[in-house]
């Protein structure tokens, strides 16, 4: 269901109405610099100016990027989202943006580009009799985090481990609270030591290693779990 | 508020949290040469992700029930806030629209859930340590010996040794007197004017003015008074004592205990008398 249907790139362009572009106060030096000033700025300029650059940035094109995001997916909510992820990766990115020619806009249309793929692409909803490959991947990933299989974990794709989370918050809602955030800690954290989590939780590591066994031997029960001790006796 | 104008006021707060981020990441930049990474801040983002996927949730319908705006949720999801820098009401408002447990948020920011001792909390609101409780009630405890220790000392009698009971004045009493009575007694005063008796023998005698008739009654009046004997008075004196006498028109002071009084003991009493 849409929710915003008037919102739907289909209408025409969002009804804005002249409200844009949005006066937000700028520095006079960067509000009406081109790409290549802004770019330069950011790189090497002060620190209020590379602010102030990135903030133009911003203002000139979260817009369309919004837009650009929301002409491929169904729910504003989904474009919410992905359009803020969009903006991560570009403070992550911008130090290594090397000025070609092409304008911010298109650059940031790829990485939009980039982030609605991986949102296509992540597993579907859960299947007992037919799991995907990216859910197999995602077991296979939390029973490596919290060492109960033999092999060791490796890095995975951000969507792989965005279904693990959601998939570990589903199996951890079923354990106490001690043994909830005893597995908290090595999945989320990597703590491998037991003298570790205890200091964090203020218990002694005794205590910790009890309800740590217990939570191991409720989540190998766990039907999605279960599946891969099935599948391999020799775990 | 519409849509649109929602919209964009949670992308102007983004854009001033984004800001922020990369004026750190610019910092760290030029020192370290990569920009920040807080693993505390996109631990608890993945886990909040996680969360609300799992809840079914929109991150403005989380946003919206949580009471905290779509951008700040954002950006915690995001790890653009520093695990540092994120607000305990946050995590309150959301684990409780997401039916979580704060401590999971604050383990994953990195604090420790050390279990302390459950604090005392006064009636102001405000949390003491025990060690500062017990010091200020035995504070209270001296102050109050010492108040109750002054208080008695302060409202005692300063002379603290009584009279003794033997020598309390006892209170005098008056009694009716009928009108013939009172008139003997008046005439017998009248007697006595500018005499004085030494036992029953008169020493000066000046009865000139008034005939001594019954000799009785000053034999009475003598006895009723304790007088054994009686000195010279002048007649101012002797005025004064009649106008005082005339308060008690009717009327006749008695003790209830008449005691003997040696002469010399009586002489100053009336000479004391006499200078009231």
């Amino acid at each position: 269901m849409q929710t915003f249907d008037r919102e739907h790139p289909s209408q025409p362009l969002l009804n804005l109405g002249g409200r844009w572009p949005i006066h937000w106060p700028l520095s006079p030096h960067t509000q009406d610099a081109d790409d290549e000033t802004l770019i330069r700025l950011i790189g090497e300029g002060a620190d209020a100016d590379s602010q102030k650059a990135l903030e133009t940035i911003f203002v000139r094109h979260h817009r369309d990027v919004w837009r650009y995001v929301r002409s491929r997916v169904s729910h504003s909510a989904d474009a919410d989202e992905i359009a803020a992820a969009v903006w991560v990766v570009v403070l992550e990115k911008i130090y290594d943006f090397v000025w070609t020619g092409t304008p911010i806009k298109a650059w940031l249309f790829s990485i939009a580009h980039h982030k609605v793929q991986e949102f296509f692409n992540r597993p579907q909803a859960i299947s007992f009799e037919g799991l995907s490959e990216e859910r197999d991947d995602a077991l296979y990933f939390i029973a490596s985090q919290l060492q109960l299989i033999e092999e060791t974990a490796v890095e995975v794709h951000p969507q792989v481990r965005k279904e693990a989370d959601e998939l570990l918050h589903k199996l951890i809602a079923r354990l106490s609270e001690v043994e909830r955030q005893i597995i908290m800690l090595l999945y989320f954290e990597e703590m491998e030591s037991a003298t570790a989590v205890a200091e964090r939780l203020g218990m002694n590591k005794n205590t910790i290693r009890v309800y740590h066994k217990r939570a191991r031997d409720k989540l190998r029960a766990s039907p999605e779990l279960g599946r891969l001790f099935e599948e391999r006796p020799d775990a | 508020m519409d849509e649109f104008k929602q919209r964009e006021k949670s992308f102007k707060e983004l854009g001033k949290l984004l800001v922020q981020r990369h004026g750190r990441n610019a910092a760290a930049q030029r020192q370290t040469g990569r920009p920040v990474i807080d693993d505390a801040a996109l631990r608890l983002g993945r886990y909040l992700r996680a969360a609300r996927n799992n809840a079914n949730l929109s991150p403005q319908a989380l946003a919206d029930r949580a009471g905290v705006s779509l951008a700040t949720l954002l950006a915690l999801e995001q790890g653009l806030i520093p695990g540092r820098e994120v607000r305990l009401i946050w995590l309150k408002k959301l684990g409780a629209a997401l039916n979580e447990d704060v401590n999971n948020f604050r383990l994953l920011l990195g604090h420790n859930l050390v279990k302390t001792r459950p604090q005392r909390v006064l009636a102001v609101g405000r949390r003491f340590r025990p060690v500062y409780a017990s010091t200020v009630a035995a504070g209270l405890c001296l102050v109050l010996s010492a108040v109750l220790w002054l208080y008695p000392l302060s409202t005692s009698d300063p002379s603290p040794i009584a009279a003794p009971t033997a020598l309390a004045p006892l209170p005098p009493t008056l009694i009716e007197v009928r009108p013939e009575a009172r008139q003997n007694m008046v005439n017998a005063e009248k007697q006595l004017e500018n005499q004085i008796f030494l036992g029953s023998e008169i020493v000066e005698t000046d009865t000139s003015d008034f005939p001594v008739t019954d000799l009785t009654d000053l034999t009475f009046k003598s006895h009723l008074l304790g007088l054994p004997t009686l000195v010279d008075v002048n007649a101012e004196d002797r005025l004064n004592m009649l106008n005082a006498e005339s308060r008690f028109e009717n009327q006749v002071l008695i003790l209830r205990t008449l005691i003997n009084i040696n002469p010399e003991e009586r002489l100053n009493m009336i000479n004391a008398e006499i200078k009231l």
